[in-house]
């Protein structure tokens, strides 16, 4: 293995980390956003009252628990027992009892935290996060793209050289003639 | 197997990649260490009200919060209050000495802390208006009423929002500040505040003013 190629090999893995990097600050920022933004919008339709019942529970607590953020602690509800969780546990439980649904459990929370939409563990796909779906396919095309390109050019030397393969049509056997060729040194 | 040999160009074309992906590599390490430090400076600028206060300074009180805890606004807000968009008035002629108080319906030293605030305001009334903010992005609104409603809070309650806790400074419930007249802030107090300690705080501040 030639130190230029070791080079281009660290080179494309720090590549790759700083991808990875890259798509967990901007999922952290599309989050921040969209909390920021939900601050100034306008409070969303009350919600339906917990006096309503339907006959049946529609959820369980279970699904609804880890689809929601405790408001203090940074975990979701279900994984947390401060005493603002516990009030919204409780919270979540009645609504479960009177046959509310589980989407109206979470507009219901929304509304009930003065329209704060980080209390969701997911944020809503529409305005500002719309980025958290967007970036990430984004991202993921790129690395795609950017990793097809790095493949095609570790393949091309072994490709010029010929002399391990004449053949120009068996991919395989160039990549494992490169790879036999970096073991070998 | 042998070291294969490579043309110059190749080597030339792999390098370039490189010495791309390095750059780029180094560009998004320095974007994320300038952006964790741009948050943690918006942390400290929060915290740094509090150590003002304890440093003797008097720092500007951030803006408050002007939604009601029910949906037809926050009673007994006064005018001035209002027409200033939440933040205290600098007409002494007009101003009232503020009592700022955080607190959540879910939070136990805020139960104790509620009865001793409802006798201050009533003691002080026409010189000091406390005003109670609610964490509204951690308190359940319902729950808010309730807790309103239970210690018969006479005073004006808003419901804050993440925004205004990171504003404040406000780390944990109950915490208490006083606004000056002159809109400044003037004391905190971290955790339950008993009616005696306030109604010190208050004196202090009230003299202040006649001076």
């Amino acid at each position: 293995m030639t130190p230029t190629r070791r080079t281009t090999r660290i080179g494309a893995v720090a590549f790759l980390v700083a991808w990875v990097f890259v798509i967990s600050w901007m999922l952290g920022v599309a989050t921040r956003a969209e909390a920021a933004s939900s601050d100034a919008a306008a409070p969303a339709a009350p919600a339906p009252r917990l006096e309503e019942r339907r006959s049946t529970p529609q959820t369980t607590f279970e699904t609804v628990g880890s689809t929601v953020m405790c408001p203090s602690c940074d975990t979701t509800l279900d994984q947390s027992n401060s005493p603002a969780a516990e009030r919204m546990r409780v919270w979540v439980q009645s609504a479960i009892a009177a046959g509310w649904t589980e989407e109206e459990i979470r507009d219901g929370l929304v509304d009930e935290y003065g329209g704060d939409e980080s209390i969701l563990a997911v944020p809503r796909a529409r305005g500002l996060g719309l980025g958290i779906w967007i970036v990430p396919a984004i991202v993921v095309l790129a690395m795609l793209i950017g990793g097809a390109l790095l493949l095609r050019r570790w393949r091309r030397p072994a490709q010029a050289t010929g002399s391990v393969s004449q053949s120009t049509d068996s991919s395989s056997s160039e990549a494992s003639a490169s790879s036999n060729s970096d073991s070998s040194t | 197997m042998d070291e294969q040999p490579q043309p110059v160009e190749m080597v030339a074309a792999q390098s370039r990649w490189g010495t791309a992906a390095w750059i780029i590599c180094s560009v998004l390490l320095v974007g994320l260490v300038v952006g964790t430090w741009f948050r943690m400076n918006d942390e400290r600028a929060s915290a740094n009200i509090a150590n003002a206060i304890i440093a003797g300074d008097r720092p500007d009180a951030p803006s408050i919060p002007t939604k009601g805890i029910d949906d037809d606004g926050a009673p007994g807000l006064p005018s001035w209050y209002r027409s200033t968009g939440g933040t205290q008035t600098a007409d002494p002629a007009t101003g009232k000495v503020l009592v700022v108080n955080w607190w959540a319906s879910w939070c136990g030293p805020c139960e104790d802390e509620a009865p001793e605030l409802v006798k201050v305001a009533d003691d002080y009334e026409g010189r000091v208006v406390v005003v109670g903010i609610d964490a509204g992005q951690e308190d359940l609104e319902s729950d808010a009423r309730q807790f309103v409603r239970r210690h018969e809070l006479t005073f004006p309650i808003v419901r804050g929002t993440r925004a205004d806790k990171d504003a404040w400074g406000v780390g944990g419930y109950p915490e208490t500040f006083i606004v000056g007249v002159d809109g400044r802030l003037s004391a905190h107090v971290n955790g339950p505040i008993d009616a005696q300690e306030l109604r010190a705080l208050l004196d202090r501040e009230l003299d202040k003013d006649r001076a």
